[in-house]
């Protein structure tokens, strides 16, 4: 029994579970004694129950044409201590206000470029910035309904911020799916944990949508989620995201705008819809204002949303807050419209249209990462340490041809977690994403998020279309705060919302972290 | 001088068309000392259509027609009191000015180049020519005179698809190629330039009460210390002939009409345009 | 609902269907054949095939040939692996619409065909795993689906792909005289015999077995139960657009009932080929009625500049 652990060698990075070797951190000393009595065809097992479970679910994707495959979703969790987790919370929330104020500033007065925080030339010269969507005020105030923040934890445990998305970030619906897969895989896991639940995710997000709606949708808008189809890698979550909302998950072609207002074609003629929370990117959107050659969009839709007839949620031209250059603004935004120090810090990180700092970087090619500034998903980076000479010159000719288009970063020696490769536990590098909803009044962090987890030995590459895994992330529950309270004004959750597990009858043994009686009921709800 | 403009355009269809989304830039705003007394738009078949200013400051009325339909046909009539010349700024800065950070970086996006004003080396090499030991005032008046002098204005060589590159090797076309290679060279030598569309009044002495044939002019806007209209086709600081309606990088963003449509194939593009003086 | 999602629920519910009629209709033709080799066998396949809208194809297929057409071939839109593939591939844009379980069953079912690729000479099994399969979606329609648009579009598809079927099944062997063994096949094509026995006490008389085949009003595989399903599904889902009970869609519907329902079996049977083209013309002309009416408009569109 139990030698899972035995030959875990750290890495040299900050470890999640060992500060030492054998000598686990605190939140992690339930998990390690819980592992350490499980052997390796015990987990074996219970690999086999999860791929069975997401493969007949159909959580499934497909990496570059190959068969598809369940979602490889690691067994052993990642726990964020209370503490940890209060200092993301607090620095995921400031930074999305941050950068929504920015967003209507540069859509809007510009007071930012102005006032020379922020060069004019960073933002006119993004792929991103949409110069369509200028001067649009939306209807509910809000432009970054979803946002999903990357954080990377450094050798010394701290969080750092690696990128923000405010453009359709995805991999929530594996949030949930995660979860509900350890619950039944391991539940006896959760017995002695106070995890907090992410169920009710879909329903902060359809509340959030439903309160920036036009005010002249009244108090029962129409929400639907626009999806590019079928055939889409992350189909499975736009309609996991309708689903659990309980709302139309529509196409391109179900919707048609007239006199810029939105209507889907229903067996009962046209229905006016009031908000559409899309998962199809700007270029897409509308071919009035974009491709042209577009099957996927929805004509008028930018015009339907300048009227105020419709909300889209994420906003068209977000891309310019998420561009990776104007990324390392984001500590002085946070300065200009906050007036607050950023709670979470930056990666160092160099802009090259300065020549003497493109120099600089240049000469220190094969110690720095490189990333195109619009790009998304992990694709085009190139991380010096690890590239190859000929990769290295290819990049250096790239890089002299357009200094905008990259950035260089410090690298950072992303943090580890045992992680269940071949039959034991080794050491792999992962990130996290927090997702945040706002809604025009707060931004909602969900507990938890995406750990997003390199597979191949000593990988830096989370994204999962660069053959990344996952792990539930746990936010363990701080035993002094009280128990979540549910938002007033959320809409009756859908039955499928909140997986409830029966409650539990003469329990024998609670575990170590007997808690007050709401937050029991609280945990039966995971 | 005071204009009544109308501007016909629109498309014939080979057969029906089900549907189209369109953004039309016909409306002439009271700008920099230009007074628009009346503006309406109408379109065929009769649709609504939703005005709103778009990034460069132009009035857009977007429109969109869901009844089969073999011709569409947008026109705008406008009553304008046009504004007087206005030279070079007094006092011009030099290139010291225009290439300070804070300079540079204002204009940014007038500085660098557009899909239709992309610079290549023979547009750059030309550019450093003609700034070379020039003022930036200095270097418009060469730029619009080199132009003048190397491109000859004649119609059907280019298309409206053509870049500035493209007018540099064919050495021919219309306003808007001029236009484009203007606001190229311009940018390549430094000096901040949009493109500017509208109308042009074609008489100096016209009579009052007749109307003329005319067309959709295309100029240049250049910023030497301030904005300073000039006109490369005819050489001369854009005046109280000529008739503001949008600027922007280039063609593209300025186009009078653009838009999308289903069914059958587009036959022709129709453009007319009127000018009659009224005082 | 949308238009779309509707279209796609319409179409798994005949796409299933279709699936297990077929399984059944093939287990029972190729079974009874391995159990009487008499010379009919060729005629019989014909007959078959010609059921399933593959008139002359097929001369020179045997037993086996003819199973590996109707099971497994993916470029026949009739054959099992191609409608439960169609199936799933509408499930998969509808899937927020239908049950989790339902979605489950068909992702399952799919993604299990390819493990039957070889069932060697006995497709018995591979067949009675369709109907059970067929069955399990079935069920799971109407135990995990409240009784609104959604499960009215699945219900409606099915019901009119099962009244094609029977009657498309009659008219393959209609000009031909056979007796009591042939009606025996027939009514167990249609998972009839029992019902019918047991309704008629063991006597398998041709007219009989016609009448309880085509008109019998509480045996859900009958046409005019059939019909008369896809009829209360079309009206209720035009309840909400106004009270014109189904348009064109209910017009047809209604009327191939009623006359089904009102002719005695003895005139049927005097002009059986009529009255069979007839039913048929019914089945198709309500599902174009069908399509109009609720699915239209819903193409991807291509935008010129």
């Amino acid at each position: 029994m139990g030698d899972l652990l035995d030959r875990y060698d750290l890495a040299g990075a900050f470890d999640e579970m060992f500060a030492a070797a054998g000598e686990p951190r605190t939140p992690y000393l339930g998990l390690v004694a819980h592992l350490e009595t499980l052997s390796r065809s015990d987990l074996d097992d219970r690999c086999a129950m999860r791929d069975r479970a997401f493969r007949d679910q159909g959580i499934t994707f497909a990496l570059g044409g190959e068969e598809e495959r369940p979602f490889p979703l690691d067994l052993v969790p990642r726990i964020l201590a209370a503490r940890d987790w209060t200092t993301i919370e607090a620095g995921v929330r400031q930074r999305v206000l941050a950068l929504e104020r920015f967003l209507a500033d540069v859509y809007g007065e510009r007071a930012i470029l102005h006032d020379r925080v922020i060069p004019h030339r960073m933002v006119v010269t993004s792929a991103h910035f949409h110069r369509e969507a200028a001067g649009i005020v939306p209807a509910g105030g809000v432009r970054v309904h979803v946002a999903g923040v990357d954080l990377v934890r450094d050798r010394d445990g701290r969080f750092r911020v690696l990128e923000d998305n405010l453009r359709c970030p995805s991999g929530v619906s594996y949030v949930v799916e995660n979860r509900r897969a350890m619950t039944r895989v391991f539940p006896e896991m959760f017995q002695s944990h106070h995890v907090r639940p992410v169920a009710d995710y879909p329903m902060r997000l359809l509340a959030a949508l439903r309160a920036t709606a036009p005010p002249a949708a009244g108090n029962n808008p129409t929400v639907v989620v626009l999806t590019p189809g079928v055939y889409n890698s992350a189909y499975f979550e736009h309609s996991f995201l309708a689903r659990q909302m309980g709302v139309e998950l529509v196409e391109g072609r179900d919707l048609v705008c007239r006199d810029q207002v939105v209507f889907m074609r229903t067996t009962n003629g046209e229905q006016r819809v009031d908000v559409v929370y899309r998962r199809i990117d700007d270029e897409f959107l509308d071919p009035v204002h974009f491709r042209p050659d577009s099957m996927v969009g929805c004509p008028g839709l930018l015009n339907a949303a300048r009227a105020g007839n419709v909300t889209v949620a994420n906003m068209v031209g977000n891309g310019v807050a998420d561009d990776k250059a104007i990324y390392s603004y984001v500590p002085d935004m946070i300065e200009y419209y906050l007036g607050e120090r950023p709670i979470l810090d930056n990666v160092q990180t160099y802009l090259l249209e300065d020549p003497d700092v493109l120099a600089h970087a240049l000469a220190r090619l094969d110690q720095l990462v490189w990333k195109p500034v619009d790009g998304s998903g992990g694709y085009g980076i190139v991380i010096g340490p690890r590239a190859r000479d000929h990769e290295l010159d290819a990049l250096r000719t790239r890089v002299l041809a357009d200094p905008r288009g990259w950035i260089a970063q410090e690298p950072i020696a992303l943090s580890t977690a045992p992680t269940y490769i071949d039959g034991s536990l080794a050491p792999r590098h992962l990130d996290l994403r927090p997702f945040a909803v706002h809604d025009g009044e707060s931004v909602w962090v969900a507990p938890g998020g995406l750990t997003r987890v390199a597979l191949p030995e000593g990988s830096l590459i989370v994204n999962s279309s660069q053959g990344g895994g996952s792990k539930d992330t746990w936010v363990i529950a701080d035993p002094l705060a009280p128990a979540s309270v549910a938002p007033s004004e959320l809409p009756a959750p859908a039955p499928e919302a909140i997986d409830c597990t029966p409650l539990e009858r003469g329990r024998q043994d609670p575990g170590p972290l007997v808690a007050p009686l709401d937050q029991q009921q609280q945990q039966q709800q995971q | 001088m005071r204009l009544a403009i109308t501007h016909v355009t629109g498309y014939e269809y080979e057969g029906e068309v089900v549907a189209s989304y369109n953004l039309a830039r016909l409306t002439p705003r009271s700008v920099g000392g230009q007074l628009v007394l009346d503006h309406r738009i109408v379109v065929d078949p009769g649709v609504a259509t939703f005005p709103s200013i778009d990034y460069w400051g132009t009035v857009v009325h977007a429109f969109d027609v869901h009844v089969p339909h073999r011709r569409l046909e947008v026109t705008g009539r406008s009553d304008v009191v046009t504004a007087d010349a206005v030279g070079p700024p007094a006092d011009a800065p030099g290139f010291d000015v225009l290439e300070r950070d804070d300079v540079v970086d204002q204009f940014a996006e007038l500085l660098a180049p557009s899909s239709m004003t992309a610079a290549d080396e023979v547009v750059a090499a030309l550019a450093g020519e003609l700034r070379a030991g020039q003022s930036p005032v200095e270097t418009v008046e060469r730029v619009i005179e080199w132009v003048r002098d190397h491109v000859g204005y004649e119609r059907g060589v280019t298309s409206v698809a053509t870049p500035a590159t493209g007018v540099l090797a064919a050495r021919r076309g219309v306003c808007q190629d001029f236009a484009h290679l203007t606001v190229a060279l311009l940018r390549a030598a430094r000096v901040p330039a949009r493109y500017v569309s509208g109308y042009l009044y074609p008489l100096t002495d016209g009579e009052v009460g007749v109307s003329l044939d005319g067309e959709s002019h295309a100029w240049v806007d250049a910023w030497a210390g301030g904005w300073w209209s000039v006109d490369p086709t005819s050489g001369e600081t854009a005046g109280d002939r000529h008739v503001r309606v949008a600027h922007g990088r280039d063609y593209q963003d300025v186009a009078p009409l653009a838009g999308i449509y289903h069914g059958a194939p587009s036959k022709s593009l129709m453009v007319h345009v009127d000018l009659t003086r009224l005082t | 609902m949308l238009s779309r999602i509707a279209e796609s629920l319409y179409w798994i519910g005949r796409y299933v269907e279709r699936a297990e009629d077929t399984a059944r209709i093939l287990d029972v033709h190729f079974h009874l054949l391995v159990e009487d080799r008499g010379a009919e066998a060729a005629e019989s396949y014909r007959t078959l095939l010609r059921a399933m809208g593959l008139p002359s194809a097929v001369d020179a297929m045997d037993g086996q040939a003819v199973a590996a057409l109707l099971t497994h071939n993916d470029t026949f839109s009739g054959s099992i692996a191609t409608s439960l593939t169609s199936a799933w591939d509408n499930a998969r844009g509808a899937r927020e619409v239908i049950s989790s379980e339902l979605w489950e069953c068909l992702n399952v079912t799919h993604r299990s065909l390819g493990s039957w690729d070889r069932y060697g000479a006995a497709p018995h099994e591979f067949l009675r795993w369709v109907k059970e399969r067929a069955a399990m979606a079935a069920g799971l329609v109407d135990t995990t689906m409240s009784r609104d648009e959604g499960w009215r579009f699945l219900v409606l598809g099915r019901s009119v792909e099962r009244a094609d079927m029977t009657v498309r099944l009659l008219s393959a062997r209609y000009g031909e005289r056979w007796g009591a063994a042939g009606w025996r096949v027939l009514l167990r094509c249609c998972s009839a015999h029992e019902a019918f026995l047991r309704r008629h006490h063991g006597m398998v008389q041709p007219s009989l077995a016609l009448e309880f085949l085509l008109t019998d009003s509480t045996f859900p595989r009958s046409v005019l139960f059939a019909l008369r399903e896809a009829e209360t599904c079309v009206v209720a889902l035009s309840a909400a657009a106004g009270p014109d009970r189904g348009g064109d869609a209910g017009r047809v519907l209604g009327r191939a009932a009623a006359e089904l329902s009102y002719a005695s079996i003895a005139e049927i049977d005097r002009e059986l080929g009529d009255r069979l083209a007839e039913l048929e013309a019914a089945c198709n002309a309500a599902h174009e009625a069908v399509t109009r009416r609720f699915f239209r408009a819903s193409v991807p569109i291509e935008w010129s500049a």
